[in-house]
């Protein structure tokens, strides 16, 4: 036998639920300020940023603090009856009262959003997050650079971001600012050390 | 601040697959709960999606603010405890307050050997 080349899953500070746990909110905005604006615009209202800018992280964290939002709904792209599916997990009888969280809303063709708007005419809301503006009004627009990467990697490594001597900057630039990508690689590589 | 913890007869922290492992779950609670749950489950931790599985559970209903009580679980046959670079799979009993979710946990291990399987050693032949 020999000796294990690589660190324990459990023990990278980059693992999915670590990265998960991370506390990601818009810069500037507090979470105070984030729900009076989503009460201003009715609870009708798009987190829009490109891929891996954190819209499904904010959306996770709505929906444990708006108290009558429903179980989030991941709109995917494969699924060859998104609006069946999405009326099954959130049926428009149960509804009403409710926030409907729907993550990928980007994926659904012009026809099948305005079903699904219909359908839940009687929510008390609809959050959704897209990758570009469109449909529902802003709530917030997510935006990455180096330097959010930065803060992330030293809030998942206390004290390590400095002697891991990893080019974070180039890192980002390479994942074309996707923060969530470049966490994944920096799994593989704290793995190796 | 609630207290809620798992111990195991003996501080046995490794049971072997079919083992019937026992132990006693304490709480201090400062507000009432509907109930207790005490949970046997596993879990990954990685790089990919993570999964649980609850393999058993005991529900004690009318909660004092302090107590304990005793369970006993028989362990499944699998899956065993292991790691490797990008999973590992842990095993778990935890005390859970409902509905606030407080918990306390022990972590065991499930295995025929008392040391997780290690994916990441080659076997050199």
């Amino acid at each position: 036998m020999t000796a294990p080349a690589s660190r324990r899953a459990a023990d990278n500070p980059f693992s999915a639920e670590r990265i998960d746990a991370l506390t990601l909110r818009p810069r500037g905005w507090t979470w105070d300020g984030l729900l009076a604006r989503l009460e201003e615009l009715d609870h009708r209202a798009a987190v829009v940023g490109p891929q891996g800018s954190g819209k499904t992280t904010l959306l996770i964290e709505l929906e444990r603090r708006v108290a009558l939002a429903t179980p989030r709904i991941r709109i995917d792209a494969r699924d060859p009856r998104p609006v069946a599916d999405a009326f099954r997990r959130a049926p428009p009888d149960a509804v009403a009262g409710r926030v409907v969280l729907v993550d990928g809303s980007e994926r659904l063709g012009w026809f099948s959003w305005w079903r699904l708007r219909l359908g839940w005419r009687r929510a008390a809301g609809l959050v959704v997050t897209r990758h570009a503006p469109g449909r529902l009004p802003t709530l917030v627009e997510m935006r990455t650079d180096p330097a959010l990467l930065r803060e992330l990697v030293a809030e998942l490594t206390p004290g390590e971001v400095d002697r891991m001597g990893i080019d974070l900057d180039g890192l980002f630039r390479r994942h074309r600012g996707d923060v969530r990508s470049c966490l994944r690689a920096l799994y593989d590589l704290y793995a190796d050390r | 601040m609630n207290r809620l913890e798992i111990t195991t007869d003996g501080s046995e922290a490794w049971v072997r697959p079919g083992d019937q492992l026992t132990g006693t779950a304490t709480w201090e609670l400062e507000d009432d709960v509907d109930a207790l749950e005490i949970r046997l489950f596993w879990y990954t931790s990685g790089k990919g999606s993570r999964d649980v599985g609850i393999v058993d559970a005991r529900r004690i209903e009318s909660v004092e603010r302090h107590g304990s009580r005793a369970f006993s679980f028989q362990i499944p046959d699998g899956p065993f405890s292991f790691t490797g670079k990008l999973i590992t799979l842990s095993w778990a009993i935890e005390l859970v307050a409902l509905p606030s979710e407080d918990s306390g946990r022990l972590d065991i291990l499930v295995g025929p050997q008392p040391v997780e399987v290690d994916l990441r050693t080659t076997i050199e032949r």
